[in-house]
């Protein structure tokens, strides 16, 4: 029990860690520089909202005035902006394909005739949805731009109907008016959708490394020191883990207390906020422990767990909907912390969740933590529990051997 | 043998020889083909929509219908009022709601403007965007519909009610990715920023891995040992890069519209540039070889978001879009979409080749200043290993004799 105490004694460990990453200054400098640069640098790289004013090139052969309003149309619409181009379709097809227009729009030259002959009049667009995002803004301007262009022409023509208004003919063309609320980003913001998840991401990554990192380096003193391999116990990644927690927290708070709001990106109520994310990067420690467990060096942490960084993310149901997934891989998302965490996030962020309703979420990070301690349990001490098996199995040989 | 060759033929058996270099490659590889299978699907349908019709006539019978007749929704039948399919929408369990009032055909059969009400939830940024072009479209057609019945009954002639009701119409085509598929776009970039991951990792390890009897060495011997190394991870980043475009995008019928001849010299010139840019980073820092890691892969994953596919770089502040132009990752990728998606020539791709070769002689400059500067620092030759072996003792302290 004695030895027990000496060997593993939380506080000891503790600072036995805090004095070690002193004297090696670079874990230090992993853990003060990740939580702070990275975020940074995506609130940075979002910090527009949305994605505006694609260029659409327009190819006008018709240049009459309703070509000229589809134009100004197009124009003064946030997602669009349009670009009169005098050269053939094939050069601006060129600039399609070499992303210099995420649109073109052929007018044909008799695109006025035929409206006012009462036919109907096809424009060509052409958009490259080879990026999914640009091509579902520019091409959204543009329909609605027409649209808007269209009904006027259509609510003239009506009007010269018999017994018609100019109420009576807009009624007439548009009898079901479309009345739409966007509930939880209201505004459609993509980046506020995307970065406060991606900010889960960075702290699970950042959890993994960093006791991976600590292990490795440890490992590689014990090498060069050609001291004999110590067995770190469950209890000693925890003590080692709350000296890391520390640059943690300081990395939720700058990254959720003064980052977010700087930025405008949704953080819901901290009281309910920061106990979910602790109770994430709690349910991931155990599973650092499982990868820590490897590492004989201070690299292989990097050179590894980023591999995992974008399936994880794809998995989290977030960026690409779990019911979109293939079966086997449902199964998966649910064994990992971040797909609970990104289910409870978007109510924490965006719908004004109660703690009632984020229970769920905390149950599964419960029984994951449970599920990832044994794993982890099982891996620390797998040589002593072969030395079992083995022991058990020679015992059980010897005894038939008698028999 | 000569130096070069050794280091070569040492690096490549080194996937075979250390464990830690056998698992980077499963996992590379693990990595992308969970990327493929997630998005084996290739887009989202039957997304969940709750439709509340209190009005119940032939009319929103007919909306309901044409809701569920595509591919992209299904209406959930669970919610019977407004407050089940409210909660189902909190919830997460439906992406939107409809809501169809009592009046609705009343109101259109006396010529008044009816409406219909949607609820979206945007908290789910891509189901939410799908559920609405789709809704839209729906009821939109629906009250097309509608209007082109009572234009018909006011004594419009049969050929012209659709001009009347939408006298210009779109005509959409799309020359790239024609079908609009989330894993045209996405799988290609995800999973070839696994093999920038790993011709990032694998050049530092390069730098990492000791030299064999290197205090023995001159300082010209070590730089062609360490050049053959590179050259080793520059084959098989290559190899990689060619069996993910031809082996492993197959799987999901991703095919090069473009000839190889067209893309591999930008495969050539992205590898080289790569691995320009993190031994810049390891010459620069080269008794740091942990912070030059670090710096290099903080950069590498920042790639990814900044490289102008899923966020566009005109969106991006200044200074974000000029580290992008840096990085060699922004230029492949967009090459890698324009050769996927088209049948490109080099005309097509010139841009992004000119871009790679400005960023290898930049970092070529780099780590070419660096050598020199070093060379006249340091002229006497002394041991690398030496020198790491002293940083690692002051770190570790001196016990024991060093291995």
């Amino acid at each position: 029990m004695k030895n027990f105490i000496k060997n593993h004694n939380p506080i000891l460990n503790f600072i036995d860690e805090a004095k070690f990453c002193a004297k090696a200054k670079f874990p230090l400098v992993f853990l003060l520089a990740v939580p702070l640069i990275y975020p940074l640098f995506i609130s940075l790289t979002y910090k527009n909202e949305q994605v505006i004013e694609r260029n659409v090139a327009i190819i006008d052969l018709d240049n009459s005035p309703i070509s000229r309003q589809l134009i100004l149309n197009i124009d003064s619409h946030q997602n669009t902006r349009a670009i009169k181009y005098e050269a053939k379709l094939d050069d601006a097809l060129h600039k399609l394909i070499t992303k210099e227009f995420d649109a073109v729009i052929w007018l044909p030259p008799d695109l006025s005739q035929r409206v006012k002959r009462r036919e109907l009049a096809d424009i060509q667009v052409y958009a490259s949805s080879s990026n999914m995002l640009t091509y579902a803004t520019s091409l959204l301007g543009i329909q609605i731009a027409t649209l808007q262009s269209s009904s006027l022409i259509a609510a003239d023509h009506a009007q010269l109907l018999p017994n018609t208004s100019p109420r009576a003919a807009k009624v007439t063309l548009d009898p079901i008016h479309i009345s739409e609320h966007v509930l939880s980003n209201p505004s459609y913001s993509y980046s506020s959708f995307l970065v406060p998840v991606l900010f889960f991401l960075v702290f699970q990554q950042f959890t993994w490394i960093a006791i991976g990192f600590i292990m490795g380096f440890r490992r590689e003193h014990e090498i060069i020191a050609q001291k004999a391999r110590k067995t770190y116990w469950f209890i000693d990644y925890i003590a080692f883990f709350l000296f890391d927690l520390l640059f943690i927290i300081i990395g939720l708070a700058f990254v959720f207390g003064v980052l977010s709001p700087l930025f405008g990106w949704p953080t819901g109520n901290y009281r309910l906020l920061f106990p979910f994310l602790a109770a994430f990067l709690l349910a991931q420690f155990p599973l650092g422990v499982c990868f820590a467990e490897f590492y004989r060096d201070r690299y292989a942490p990097f050179q590894t767990l980023l591999f995992l960084a974008i399936p994880c993310f794809m998995l989290s149901g977030h960026v690409w909907p779990i019911q979109a997934l293939p079966p086997l891989l449902q199964d998966a998302a649910h064994a990992l912390a971040i797909y609970p965490a990104a289910s409870a996030a978007e109510l924490i962020l965006y719908k004004k969740a109660t703690l009632a309703e984020l229970m769920p979420y905390y149950k599964a990070l419960a029984e994951l933590f449970v599920y990832y301690s044994l794993a982890a349990i099982a891996i620390i001490h797998r040589y002593d529990f072969l030395k079992l098996f083995r022991r058990v199995w020679a015992k059980n040989d010897g005894a038939q051997n008698q028999i | 043998m000569s130096n070069f060759i050794r280091g070569f033929l040492g690096f490549s058996a080194i996937y075979f020889r250390k464990p830690k270099f056998f698992a980077i490659v499963l996992l590379l590889f693990l990595s992308m083909g969970s990327i493929c299978y997630i998005f084996s699907q290739h887009t989202v349908t039957g997304i969940p929509v709750a439709v509340i019709d209190h009005d119940n006539s032939s009319l929103s019978r007919q909306i309901r219908l044409f809701l569920s007749a595509g591919n992209d929704l299904r209406v959930d039948e669970s919610a019977q009022t407004i407050d089940e399919a409210k909660t189902l929408l909190r919830q997460s369990q439906i992406a939107a709601l409809v809501y169809i009032p009592e009046d609705l055909s009343r109101r259109v059969k006396s010529q008044e403007q009816a409406t219909i009400y949607i609820f979206e939830d945007a908290s789910q940024y891509l189901l939410a965007k799908n559920v609405n072009k789709t809704l839209l479209n729906v009821l939109k057609t629906s009250s097309y519909g509608v209007a082109a019945i009572a234009l018909q009954k006011r004594g419009v002639p049969k050929a012209e009610i659709i001009p009347a009701v939408q006298p210009i119409s779109i005509n959409v085509e799309r020359p790239f990715n024609a079908l609009t598929l989330y894993s045209f776009y996405l799988v290609p970039i995800l999973t070839f920023f696994g093999i920038y991951l790993f011709c990032v990792l694998l050049t530092c390890a390069c730098f990492q891995v000791p030299l064999p009897n290197e205090s023995a060495k001159p300082r010209r011997q070590k730089r062609l040992f360490y050049l053959g190394r590179l050259f080793a991870v520059y084959t098989v980043s290559v190899v990689f890069a060619l069996i993910l475009l031809y082996l492993i995008y197959p799987l999901l019928d991703i095919e090069l519209k473009s000839p190889l001849a067209v893309f591999l010299p930008t495969i050539l010139l992205f590898t080289l540039s790569t691995q320009l840019f993190a031994s810049a980073f390891n010459v620069v820092l080269y008794h740091n070889k942990i912070l030059a890691m670090q710096g290099c892969l903080l950069l590498t994953m920042m790639t990814l978001m900044v490289s102008g596919l899923t966020w566009p770089l005109e969106s991006m502040p200044i200074y974000v879009r000029i580290f992008a132009h840096l990085m060699p990752a922004t230029p492949v990728l967009h090459a890698l979409q324009t050769v996927l998606h088209f049948n490109a020539n080099f005309t097509h791709i010139a841009a992004y080749n000119l871009l790679l070769l400005q960023q290898c002689l930049l970092f070529f400059i780099i780590i070419a200043v660096s050598i020199a500067a070093y060379d006249m620092i340091f002229p006497k030759t002394r041991s690398t290993h030496s020198r790491a072996l002293k940083g690692l003792k002051r770190v570790h302290g001196e016990q024991g004799e060093v291995v």
